[in-house]
């Protein structure tokens, strides 16, 4: 049997392989030919020439940095900076008093009462009484709902955050860095996943969003601390 | 890696385009915008969507050039941005709505790019056709093809970028490579595209 597609290219990029691939090779002058073909096809991809756009963007690019740093030189983005900052900081209370809202009514839905003396069994049992949700379809529904009000709760608490730090450590920026990635990849999944019908893992993937962005909003909140405090 | 790593920016250089000197920041400009668009232009398949690219990368290069620590080849860094705005592009509700189905998955987008047409006509006939190969690709096996041959990302490396396993990476490069080559093999047909979709 010849070697696949796969284990040539392992053998190509100089990777292990099973010794009866090496000795299938040895004796088989097609799978030598198409290793062979493999290996110009990489080296025709590495030698295609550099392209270069049509037109000089240049200009374009130096506006467009010029219109930024103007903006950012400005007195009024000063104070749009004290604004975010002050917006932020109420943003991060209301969410605080939503989550420690949102807790408490959990908590009093699901935590059982104390159980009336001289009695075996509790009283009332919430998660066990069905009529509270009787449908998990729409159960989903709600709580996908959720985690999108949620989500777009925290990437409004981001905006309002004022700008990054120029200097910064290359940890946190790491970090940073990494949540972004993360969130632009579940981005990306739940616009794959919307193009199949039937397709079941929205729920999981909002609420790795939701999770994804709560780190986000603490790194960078931590993160303009300092700067916040020397400019007021 | 397809020009990133064989260009240096000297320090001084570096250190006037940070403090906001036009003249550096062209230079850098210069010198990188090649492989930019280049990769841009691999991944996206199409001129204006690289064009774009192309310049949100610089708009971002040029102002975050502080946060550049050179810990790592400037090249790197600048390749790693370009990466990241490309899967931005390709990621945005803007772009799955202006492209076609089709052309994400295998398919010549209506205006894919062509090769020069200065180089001297052998070259010319073996890279149009190289091209037009990889034009016809899907955006995943392009992107995972020319990651891994070119720019030399490991499967997990890509795996990471695109949210897949190291085996989709693997399948994917094996497959685009049967692709590229029944493709080559079969030159003269006038749809190519077309063909290797029913074939697979």
């Amino acid at each position: 049997m010849h070697a696949t597609v796969e284990q040539l290219l392992d053998l190509r990029d100089r990777k292990p392989v099973a010794a009866n691939t090496l000795q299938h090779l040895e004796v088989c002058a097609a799978c030598r030919r198409q290793l062979d073909q493999l290996k110009a096809l990489r080296n025709s991809l590495c030698n295609l020439p550099s392209q270069a756009p049509g037109q000089d963007l240049w200009p374009l690019i130096q506006a467009r940095l010029e219109a930024e740093h103007a903006e950012k030189s400005s007195p009024f983005h000063r104070s749009r900076t004290g604004i975010a900052m002050a917006a932020s900081v109420l943003l991060m209370v209301s969410l605080g008093l939503l989550m420690i809202f949102h807790f408490t009514q959990e908590t009093v839905l699901r935590s059982p009462p104390p159980a009336v003396a001289g009695t075996e069994r509790p009283a009332f049992d919430a998660v066990s009484v069905p009529a509270t949700d009787p449908d998990p379809l729409a159960d989903t529904d709600a709580r996908l709902a959720e985690l999108m009000d949620h989500s777009v709760l925290l990437e409004a608490a981001l905006r309002a955050l004022p700008e990054r730090p120029g200097v910064l450590r290359a940890s946190t920026a790491e970090t940073i860095m990494g949540l972004e990635d993360g969130v632009a990849l579940i981005d990306y999944q739940l616009n794959q996943e919307a193009r199949q019908p039937g397709a079941s893992n929205s729920r999981l993937l909002w609420q790795r969003r939701v999770d994804l962005l709560n780190s986000l909003v603490n790194v960078r909140y931590a993160e303009v601390q300092p700067v916040a405090y020397t400019r007021f | 890696m397809s020009g990133f790593s064989d260009l240096q920016v000297d320090e001084d250089t570096l250190a006037a385009a940070r403090g906001g000197d036009p003249r550096a920041q062209e230079g850098i400009y210069r010198s990188f915008s090649g492989p930019v668009y280049s990769l841009a232009l691999r991944l996206l398949g199409k001129r204006v969507q690289a064009e774009e690219v192309l310049q949100d990368t610089f708009v971002e290069i040029l102002s975050k050039l502080g946060e550049y620590r050179g810990e790592s080849p400037l090249g790197f860094w600048i390749r790693r941005i370009t990466l990241n705005k490309c899967l931005m592009f390709i990621r945005s509700p803007w772009y799955s709505r202006s492209t076609p189905l089709d052309a994400m998955e295998d398919g010549l987008p209506a205006d894919a790019y062509s090769p020069d047409r200065d180089s001297n006509a052998d070259a010319l006939i073996n890279q149009m056709a190289l091209e037009r190969a990889l034009a016809c690709l899907s955006q995943t096996s392009r992107m995972v093809v020319w990651l891994h041959d070119v720019e030399g990302y490991t499967h997990t490396e890509i795996a990471a970028h695109l949210g897949k396993t190291n085996s989709f990476s693997k399948t994917r490069l094996a497959r685009a490579h049967s692709q590229l080559q029944a493709l080559l093999d079969d030159r003269s047909i006038t749809e190519p595209c077309m063909q290797l979709l029913n074939n697979y």
